[in-house]
């Protein structure tokens, strides 16, 4: 092309590049694509003992993933179990308002959680979460500068996360309001986590 | 060359041979995202057309492994069938995008409203002709090559090279064209 006008200028090709990614596919959109291809013959369903399995292995996730305070578990229910939605992270902080459970009440938390977290997983919405360390965190920052970040009062502590699928962020956010951790003074940071 | 990602390769052998379905699952959440917007962006922001786009896309896709080489990324291929169940989608009438007004806040609306330039640029995408559009999007939105383009539409690059200039001449005419602004609704 010899006329340059042809060229994108570069206004426009940025304005291009700042185009919105638009809305995540429907969920159902999965279903029906999966079940069009089962009709044809082109996909075997899971045998009915796989997918007993594999909520059992779900299940068996949930009850397992708390050990003590907050927080969560392995890898959830596989990813076929879950519907076509956002995945969202949680991100579960101790701040100076979070009220650890008494001496001798740990497992009631603990059971608390997990029920909840069962809870989820038996609505397919949970994908994974882990509990984190209790001892300071180490901060590697610029040009490589180690710190440790002291997990004093005062400051909140990351203490755990749960990954989840929500069909949007108000979804995402309802879910994050019923996890005991806000009822105990704890908070909640929620961001989607961008396909790639 | 083999420009195979390596796990789309091995989750579409999984496909292929039994039929896994976790793997298809694994497969379609990784490239369906992209494949949806561009199905939008074809389709000028018409859902249920686009949703259309997609599962033909998937069923040619999953009928067709066997026959893919892995000669061009994955992505590039699934997007080359893409373009031709649209194309298909148009030959049996479904979507002329006729856009009057509320045509284009559908298409506003679909891909995500925004301020100033970027609604104008949705929607002088969404009122170029099928053809102009879809090399347009392909190339200037999506980034793939004439050389890409060509294979996918069954044409010589220059031919591309030719449809995008005029629909980028044509683009650009619509964006000086005075016309209702479409207002900016909810958070992008």
């Amino acid at each position: 092309m010899t006329d340059p006008t042809a060229e994108l200028t570069p206004r426009e090709r940025d304005a291009l590049a700042r185009l919105p990614r638009g809305p995540a596919p429907p969920a159902e959109l999965e279903e029906a694509t999966v079940a069009a291809l089962r009709a044809r013959g082109l996909l075997r369903a899971p045998s009915r003992r796989r997918r007993m399995l594999r909520a059992g292995l779900a299940l068996a996730a949930s009850v397992a993933l708390f050990t003590v305070g907050v927080a969560v578990g392995r890898r959830g229910p596989a990813p076929s179990a879950l519907p076509a939605a956002a995945e969202y992270m949680l991100l579960l902080y101790e701040g100076a308002e979070y009220r650890s459970p008494p001496p001798g009440r740990e497992t009631e938390r603990v059971r608390e959680y997990s029920a909840w977290a069962g809870e989820r997983a038996a609505r397919g919405e949970l994908v994974a979460g882990e509990k984190l360390g209790d001892e300071d965190a180490v901060v590697v920052g610029a040009d490589g500068v180690v710190r440790t970040l002291p997990s004093g009062a005062g400051s909140a502590r990351l203490a755990g996360f749960f990954v989840i699928r929500a069909r949007d962020r108000a979804r995402a956010v309802e879910i994050a309001r019923g996890c005991p951790h806000v009822r105990y003074g704890g908070s909640i940071v929620v961001r989607r986590i961008e396909p790639t | 060359m083999n420009l195979g990602d390596p796990a789309d390769r091995a989750l579409a052998d999984r496909v292929l041979a039994t039929g896994n379905e976790a793997a298809f699952r694994a497969l379609y959440r990784r490239h369906t995202p992209a494949l949806y917007r561009l199905a939008l962006r074809l389709g000028a922001g018409d859902e249920p057309w686009a949703e259309e786009v997609v599962q033909r896309t998937w069923i040619r896709a999953v009928e067709g492994l066997a026959g893919f080489a892995w000669r061009a990324a994955f992505r590039t291929w699934l997007s080359g069938i893409a373009v031709n169940c649209a194309r298909e989608l148009w030959r049996e009438g479904r979507n002329d995008f006729d856009l009057d007004s509320s045509g284009e806040a559908k298409v506003v609306a679909a891909l995500g409203p925004d301020p100033g330039d970027r609604v104008d640029l949705e929607r002088a995408i969404a009122a170029l002709p099928p053809g102009a559009r879809q090399v347009l999007v392909l190339h200037d939105v999506e980034g793939f090559t004439h050389e890409e383009i060509a294979v996918m539409l069954g044409i010589e690059p220059g031919t591309s090279k030719s449809q995008l200039f005029h629909a980028r001449r044509r683009m650009r005419e619509h964006l000086d064209r005075p016309g209702p602004r479409v207002e900016r609704r909810g958070n992008a």
